[in-house]
């Protein structure tokens, strides 16, 4: 294949042309829109980073690129907008949280929904530094595909809020120990 | 392809996005939010999947019946593991143990190709400068390490200020 040093040049200047056409769509979109926000986001994003490559190789028309483009980013903005005004709407396209674990218990039926094996929920808590299931108050998957894990009251980290509970009493002790001796 | 009509890229755009939002809805967000090697490399087919249909190179119903055919198939894997301890680990490594009580274990770190260096550093990432306050670490399914810390060097949790008493 000969290669034609216009092309190249022409190759660059739509590499260039995608790069600031794609920032200004996803600065647009908002962060929470795009990649992190849930699986579908995630894949819209990889939809737009592989839609390009036939625009900087040339192979459809930039006005064509452009368009493609556009009426995804257009979707998605509707999309995320519906489901901030409609409360119906946001549960048919958005995943509701899922509770893996209530109280120090396993809930089996929530994690044979959400396909997790229980191996795969003790990683996750390990991963969160968390030994025992029973410290867990509750374990939430996320609608981001995130494990959130709040503790039960004994196995938070202590506070500075408990050291002055502790203050007065271990005074008293103090005392009541000199008191006898 | 000078010859693509614009409407019929609107047209196609349009009808992927609503079916991979139905279809990504049905087979539930674990498919692809749940981020393993598995579900990372699928979630990239499924997004390189939709170009070749915006610009006319396969038929809608092709991109469709594709889309479709990997989404089910991963839900098959995805809840027989989930259901059979066997089949999930052959789909998934399972957990390996770097260090026990303070001591590195030789061996489990061979069969991971781990450095002594790479251990290091993912102690530090956790906060943890020396092998001895570990109690457990292991390298896990979706290549992140987990450190749990010996009881002396665990932070302290509200139940430890009985031990005040």
């Amino acid at each position: 294949m000969e290669i034609d040093t216009n092309e190249l040049l022409y190759t660059a200047l739509r590499a260039s042309f995608v790069y600031f056409f794609l920032l200004l769509i996803i600065r647009v979109l908002g962060k929470r829109e795009i990649g992190n926000t849930s699986a579908f986001d995630l894949i819209v994003a990889l939809i737009l980073g592989e839609v390009v490559d036939e625009i900087i190789y040339g192979d459809v028309t930039i006005l064509q690129g452009v368009v493609a483009i556009m009426v995804v980013a257009v979707w998605h903005l509707v999309n995320s907008w519906a489901s901030f005004k409609s409360d119906v709407i946001d549960k048919i396209t958005g995943a509701p949280p899922t509770v893996m674990v209530k109280n120090g218990q396993i809930q089996r039926k929530n994690l044979a929904k959400e396909r997790i094996n229980e191996e795969e929920l003790f990683s996750e808590l390990r991963m969160m530094g968390v030994e025992e299931v029973e410290e867990v108050k509750q374990a939430t998957l996320e609608p981001n595909g995130k494990v959130s894990v709040l503790l039960e009251e004994w196995a938070k980290p202590v506070q500075r809020q408990d050291l002055t509970e502790l203050k007065p009493k271990g005074h008293k002790k103090k005392a009541q120990r000199n008191g006898k001796s | 392809m000078e010859n693509l009509d614009l409407p019929g890229i609107v047209f196609r755009v349009s009808i992927m996005y609503v079916y991979a939002l139905a279809l990504l809805r049905i087979s539930g967000k674990q498919s692809v939010s749940h981020l393993t090697a598995l579900d990372f490399i699928v979630t990239l087919i499924i997004g390189d999947l939709f170009d070749d249909v915006f610009w006319a190179e396969v038929p809608i119903v092709q991109g469709m019946v594709a889309f479709a055919s990997i989404t089910l198939v991963h839900f098959l894997v995805t809840y027989a593991a989930s259901r059979n301890r066997f089949i999930h680990q052959i789909i998934c490594s399972p957990p390996r143990l770097m260090i026990q009580n303070g001591k590195l274990l030789q061996e489990n770190l061979r069969r991971e190709r781990m450095s002594p260096e790479t251990t290091q550093f993912e102690l530090r990432l956790n906060g943890e400068e020396h092998p001895r306050n570990v109690k457990e670490a292991r390298l896990e399914p979706k290549g992140q390490v987990s450190v749990l810390k010996s009881p002396l060097s665990k932070p302290i949790q509200k139940k430890d200020l009985d031990l005040l008493g």
